[in-house]
């Protein structure tokens, strides 16, 4: 029986964090595992920040996760996983997408956007791994960036972190995924798998 | 998405809204009618594309107040209706609410209100729970998605049964959770439709009548109240031995406190669930203060219960120590969350539940966070209003005026997103309409500043026609710019009457707002396409030249619409060779399609929409369909 496991995703409007969270949930729903889900939309559509909080298990009542219980953060861009570092604790494993959007506020030079270096090693201090990779990048090569999302799935199904099987997440890109980027999503998922496999058991 | 329908006993994972939704379709629903709001959008949303299947009407209305009249008239017809609106919605719609509330209804009406503690979608921490003792309603207020059905469609049953309209409270937090729901069997229920006349009951021209209907909502409200009882939506759980500490609890709270309960194992607190918030259980709450020492409430932004519970021990001439909002353990501002109930029940139960986060570690998360940058929000790519604002600014620079020489009342919705940067151009934000009646009171001040009221287009239908009219009435010199981009863009795109189509797709007469500025008595109405840039400046240098009231029609559609509808044209590219870098398009602009790349600019073909305003302002022609002027 799962009692609990938390997926926090942390992104920005369009980058598809919210079709990624209702894959996760949907794999965990139609095993029958109790589920807990909230999206905090807020201003997506205006390029604001967008979390999606994922909880499975029978000792889950609330839609957010508490400090530090986190079981996986999946941060679909680099400035947005600081955001969410609260949630973060020793047992968290972080997947990191490299790939930048600049704020506004950066790109008319009033800021400067946070060093990756430093970020990485303050968020391998603050949780137990860190994985990263250019899901944007990745996508590109199965034809289109619309899927960077889904190479994300594949990175989280690889790592096997969540009580949830590979069919099982595959399965849920095949039903919620659009049919006409099939195709391209499943070839985005086994590229997440790929890349993660080439890292062994690096961080 | 017909996730809403299916088999009796299926479990469905659903958003609190969608089950609410699904709990209006169980329900036998006739109408359900609202004006977008977050977080309440959803339950309308849900319902569109299932609205034939079901039978059930399916509406968006100019406003709140207007839908809370609609979803009335049907009820009186002794149809179940439906309102749906956000927080600040119901101030709208409290006038029609509150008279209703004398009349009654013959079919079941359920209005439901969704609060946003914490204001994520802006506006004012306002408890709607207020309002419930305000027009003397009773009100149920759901835990989660589950409960959230089922309370709908009680809600119905109790409405209809006890001729009450009922309230149905969500906050952003229940509204938006999604969870496991399991389905229940969809009513069928006999549409009689009979409207009597009985001007006794539903006229208000003379005190008696009125005092009579006062006196009947009281009954039906504690007859309603004692009914909902058996529903079990409040649950009093007593400690096994006589607990020292009791934990009343309603809406979103009750889920952090459940959860901390199981993970802390305090099988030792006595807990008393409320589902009920008009009339409050009485009975349960006397019960848990005869057996503890201490009781802690823990309710988002107004001490609503808490209130009663001291009204009770006053009453029992009880004395116990009561926590919450009143003696400062909780704030009265913002949301819960687990660390705010576990921290006020480790302030009661005297220990703290939850280890503290070692200093160092503290450390690292204050750093962590001071690098992260604030996402303000901006126009979309292609969005008209950043052609509407470029304008503006250029006429103002035209007549000789500085940024500060010209006031600029916003209103909600995107359009107030010209107070950010690189804008900067909106003063105020009110409430729906309010551009243009502030704007009408700053002008009677006396101050000796032009005044612009930048409105859209949904807003301006919503509740700026009666300032307009006043403005053309009491002759005040105010230029009004509607910002018309054929849609409420902010909640997700929804109708308005100006779209030429209503909610569930149907091809409908277009109100135009330049034509009810005319009606209103306006002399200087113009319509302009922002995207010309050139035309629009002159439209604004003549609107601040005139006399009177005028009013600029700003019209071109939302990109995001445009988009969906293939209404947009090709990528723009830059040359490389002519762009110098010198940002003057993204400082104009702040439009997201446009990256800094290796000291130049380059353009997402993705986010770019052709607009063309970019290509209008840079300096050095180094933009263009084929990459500038030479391209």
């Amino acid at each position: 029986m799962v009692r609990e496991f938390n997926v926090l995703i942390s992104g920005v409007g369009g980058q598809g964090g919210i079709t990624l969270s209702r894959m996760i949930t949907d794999a965990a729903a139609r095993k029958g595992l109790k589920v807990v889900r909230y999206e905090s939309l807020g201003m997506a559509q205006r390029g604001g920040a967008v979390q999606a909080h994922i909880r499975l298990g029978e000792d889950i009542f609330s839609p957010l996760i508490p400090s530090g219980r986190a079981d996986v953060v999946i941060a679909l861009e680099p400035n947005e996983a600081l955001r969410v570092v609260d949630f973060i604790g020793d047992e968290t494993s972080i997947i990191l997408n490299t790939r930048k959007i600049p704020p506004i506020s950066v790109l008319m030079g009033e800021v400067n956007y946070p060093p990756l270096a430093e970020e990485i090693s303050l968020l391998e201090n603050l949780g137990k791994a860190v994985y990263t990779l250019d899901a944007y990048e990745l996508a590109k090569e199965v034809g289109t960036t619309r899927v960077a999302n889904t190479v994300i799935l594949g990175a989280f199904s690889k790592l096997n972190l969540a009580p949830l099987m590979r069919d099982e997440l595959l399965q849920s890109v095949k039903s919620i995924a659009p049919q006409k980027y099939l195709k391209e999503n499943i070839a985005a998922f086994e590229v997440g798998e790929k890349e993660l496999e080439k890292r062994g058991t690096q961080k | 998405m017909t996730k809403v329908l299916g088999e009796e006993g299926t479990i469905k994972v659903l958003m609190g809204n969608e089950a609410i939704a699904r709990g209006a379709i169980e329900a036998g629903v006739g109408l359900v009618t609202g004006y977008p709001g977050t977080p309440s959008t959803e339950v309308i949303e849900t319902l569109i594309p299932v609205a034939k299947e079901t039978g059930m009407k399916v509406e968006w209305s100019v406003n709140e107040k207007v839908a809370l009249e609609i979803a009335a008239g049907v009820a009186f017809a002794g149809m179940r209706a439906m309102a749906t609106m956000k927080a600040a919605g119901l101030n709208v719609a409290s006038d029609p609410l509150i008279q209703i509330a004398y009349s009654g209804v013959d079919g079941g009406l359920v209005i439901y209100l969704a609060d946003d503690p914490a204001a994520h979608a802006g506006m004012a921490e306002q408890d709607n729970r207020l309002f419930a003792k305000l027009s003397s309603l009773p009100m149920l207020e759901p835990t989660n998605p589950q409960a959230a059905k089922e309370m709908t469609a009680a809600a119905f049953d109790l409405s209809e049964e006890f001729k009450v309209p009922f309230l149905l409270r969500g906050t952003t937090r229940t509204a938006h959770m999604f969870g496991n729901v399991k389905l229940g069997p969809e009513k069928k229920v006999k549409r009689n439709l009979r409207f009597v006349r009985d001007i006794r009951r539903y006229t208000k021209a003379g005190p008696l009548w009125c005092m009579e209907q006062h006196a009947s909502l009281l009954q039906k409200v504690e007859k309603a109240g004692h009914a909902a009882a058996r529903y079990k939506f409040n649950e009093l759980r007593l400690a096994k031995e006589q607990g020292e500490i009791g934990v009343i609890a309603s809406g979103a709270p009750w889920n952090y406190l459940e959860e901390i309960i199981s993970r802390y194992g305090l099988e030792d607190l006595a807990t008393l669930k409320i589902g009920v918030i008009n009339p409050l259980p009485d009975d349960l709450i006397e019960k848990m203060l005869s057996e503890v020492d201490s009781v802690l409430i823990l309710e988002e932004l107004e001490p609503f219960i808490e209130a009663r519970v001291l009204e009770i021990l006053g009453k029992l001439g009880k004395k116990i120590e009561v926590h919450g909002k009143l003696d400062g353990i909780i704030s009265p501002v913002g949301e819960f969350d687990q660390s705010t109930v576990e921290e006020a029940i480790g302030k009661v139960v005297g220990r703290k539940l939850f280890p503290s986060i070692p200093p160092e570690r503290k450390k690292l998360i204050e750093r962590a966070k001071n690098l992260a940058v604030r996402r303000p929000l901006t126009f979309c790519p292609g969005c008209p209003h950043t052609a509407t604002y470029i304008a503006l600014l250029e006429a103002m620079k035209k007549l000789g005026y500085k940024r500060d020489d010209v006031i600029v009342t916003g209103d909600i919705g995107c359009t107030i997103l010209g107070m950010n940067p690189p804008f900067n151009v909106c003063w105020t934000e009110v409430c729906m309409g309010a551009s243009i009646g502030i704007g009408c009171g700053l002008e009677r001040s006396g101050i000796k500043k032009p005044i612009i009221a930048a409105i859209g287009d949904s807003t301006f239908y919503h509740a700026g026609i009666p300032p307009l009219i006043d403005a053309v009435w009491n002759g005040t010199n105010l230029t009004v710019a509607i910002l018309d981009n054929g849609i409420v863009a902010m909640t997700g795109h929804q109708p308005t009457p100006g779209s030429g189509y209503i909610a569930t797709g149907e091809e409908a007469k277009p109100v135009r707002p330049e034509d009810i500025a005319r009606g209103c008595g306006v002399d200087h109405v113009v319509v302009v396409d922002p995207y010309d840039l050139e035309r629009t400046t002159d439209a604004f240098v003549e609107a601040l030249k005139s006399e009177g009231p005028s009013v600029i029609v700003l019209r071109g559609l939302c990109a995001i619409t445009a988009r969906r509808r293939k209404l947009i044209g090709k990528p723009l590219k830059v040359n490389l060779e002519k762009c110098t870098g010198c940002m003057t398009c993204i400082k104009s602009t702040a439009c997201a399609a446009l990256l800094p790349s290796e000291g130049k600019v380059e353009i997402s073909p993705e986010a770019c929409t052709g607009c063309g305003i970019c290509e209008k302002i840079c300096p050095l022609d180094a933009i263009g369909p084929g990459g500038g002027n030479s391209g």
